[in-house]
């Protein structure tokens, strides 16, 4: 049996079964909803179109990283003037390249780097006043950035290794009664009510919210998505309450279950069926948040079998999708994941 | 970074905002206001002065108050603009068609 080499250095894997996935994120499990055959392609064997993303990955990476910094300033106490004006200094700092002595440059005329301080400033003046107060923690730091492993209950693997699921969540806040993960989202698309309702169901949320309930409080109602439409001359934002109730997480984690059984029995049987029914869905990358159309892998699928590993060799690239693999963060202390009880910013 | 040409849609926007309460605020101009920033986009971030980082604060907010204000005033002429009918759209649309084919024919 021959497996991917990007398995080798996949901490996500199992070391006994290396084509059976432990460690599952909302990216991992979504993609094995989508399509087995996807999934083996894209997160077994790593391979993706060489399309370059590098600029939505680094504008949303940036804009969540000056966010979680004034999180953090506000935290400890500091004004909104001087969170947003030390938060700008953040941002135009991490998107200077030392090495090269020059700022970081786009193409992209919605994502660069003028579009980002923007938003950031426009984000932050927009919801001054929250209604939402930052969670926090025991040690006194703002809930934010906080990554999460968790065993999935119920049952273990066939080589008694266990399940987890993990992500990261952006803030927990307490609103109206309750604790909400909040999720801090850019996007090209407009915002309106379907552009929430795109949400439920939805498997990064749920996931998000069953791991909010389990681990962080019993009070965990759901998702808070914060987006923002960057547009090139101006960027919106509007807030959609993304709620899930006890039994819709039951289901969805009864769901999970039966997916990761199926991902079990796909790896001892080295068989991932193809889905051709998913060949042409539209669907939102969840790592650019673009909207994309048809599977990626189709002109693979579309060939005869016999020459589908030299057109993936020839036609993509590989990288390796490791879930436990902690995100980039800024230059922060790194919350603890453990919340305080009745303790509000 | 912002665009070199002097017809580009943000200085019109700044020159339009020249009379905002935000403009009145401060008697530098806008121009100065926009060069600054722009520079600050090409500074070192360990040379960035706190006025930098002010200027930019500043310049963002005008930019996003404009832009609602012309978003508002677009709203409301869309709201008090006449509904043309279908049957007039429709006339148009087929007077449009009676003229391309009377100019094929000519």
């Amino acid at each position: 049996m021959i497996y991917s080499e990007s398995l080798a250095t996949n901490t996500s894997f199992s070391a006994i079964l290396p084509a059976l996935q432990l460690a599952w994120d909302s990216t991992s499990l979504g993609s094995l909803k989508l399509c087995p055959r996807r999934y083996k392609y894209e997160i077994i064997d790593g391979y993706v179109l060489p399309v370059d993303d590098s600029v939505h990955l680094r504008f949303g990476l940036e804009y969540h990283s000056a966010l979680e910094y004034y999180d953090h300033l506000r935290s400890d106490k500091i004004s909104h003037k001087d969170a947003l004006h030390e938060t700008v200094r953040f941002a135009l700092t991490k998107t200077w390249d030392t090495d090269l002595g020059r700022p970081w440059i786009s193409n992209d005329p919605n994502k660069n780097r003028e579009t980002l301080i923007r938003s950031i400033i426009g984000y932050l003046d927009t919801f001054e006043n929250d209604s939402l107060e930052t969670v926090i923690l025991a040690n006194n730091k703002a809930a934010v950035e906080l990554s999460f492993n968790l065993d999935l209950p119920g049952w273990i693997s066939l080589t008694s290794e266990s399940f987890i699921l993990c992500g990261h969540i952006d803030r927990l806040v307490n609103f109206s009664g309750g604790v909400w993960c909040s999720d801090r989202k850019t996007t090209k698309k407009t915002l309106s009510n379907s552009y929430f309702a795109m949400y439920s169901p939805d498997n990064q949320v749920s996931l998000y919210s069953y791991a909010g309930k389990v681990i962080f409080s019993d009070e965990t109602k759901g998702l808070i998505i914060d987006a923002a439409q960057i547009l090139v001359n101006e960027t919106r934002y509007q807030r959609g309450i993304v709620p899930r109730s006890d039994s819709q997480l039951e289901e969805w984690i009864s769901d999970t279950n039966h997916y990761v059984k199926l991902a079990e029995t796909y790896a001892k049987n080295n068989y991932w069926p193809q889905n051709d029914k998913s060949c042409g869905a539209v669907y939102v990358d969840p790592k650019t948040d673009e909207v994309k159309f048809g599977c990626p892998f189709r002109p693979v699928c579309g060939s005869a079998p016999e020459i589908r590993e030299t057109l993936l060799k020839l036609n993509y690239e590989r990288r390796v999708w490791d879930p436990i693999k902690k995100r980039e963060r800024p230059n922060l202390i790194e919350a603890e994941t453990e919340p305080a009880k009745e303790q509000h910013q | 970074m912002t665009s070199e040409n002097p017809e580009s849609p943000l200085r019109a926007l700044l020159e339009a905002s020249a009379n905002s309460p935000l403009a009145e605020a401060d008697p530098s101009s806008l121009d100065e206001l926009m060069a600054r920033v722009r520079a600050t986009f090409n500074t070192k971030p360990l040379d960035l002065t706190d006025d930098d980082i002010a200027a930019n604060v500043k310049y963002f907010r005008l930019q996003r108050h404009k832009f609602a204000a012309l978003s508002r005033e677009k709203a409301e002429k869309d709201a008090s603009a006449p509904k043309r009918s279908r049957k007039s759209s429709a006339s148009s649309i087929s007077e449009a068609l009676e003229r391309a084919v009377n100019e094929i024919e000519l």
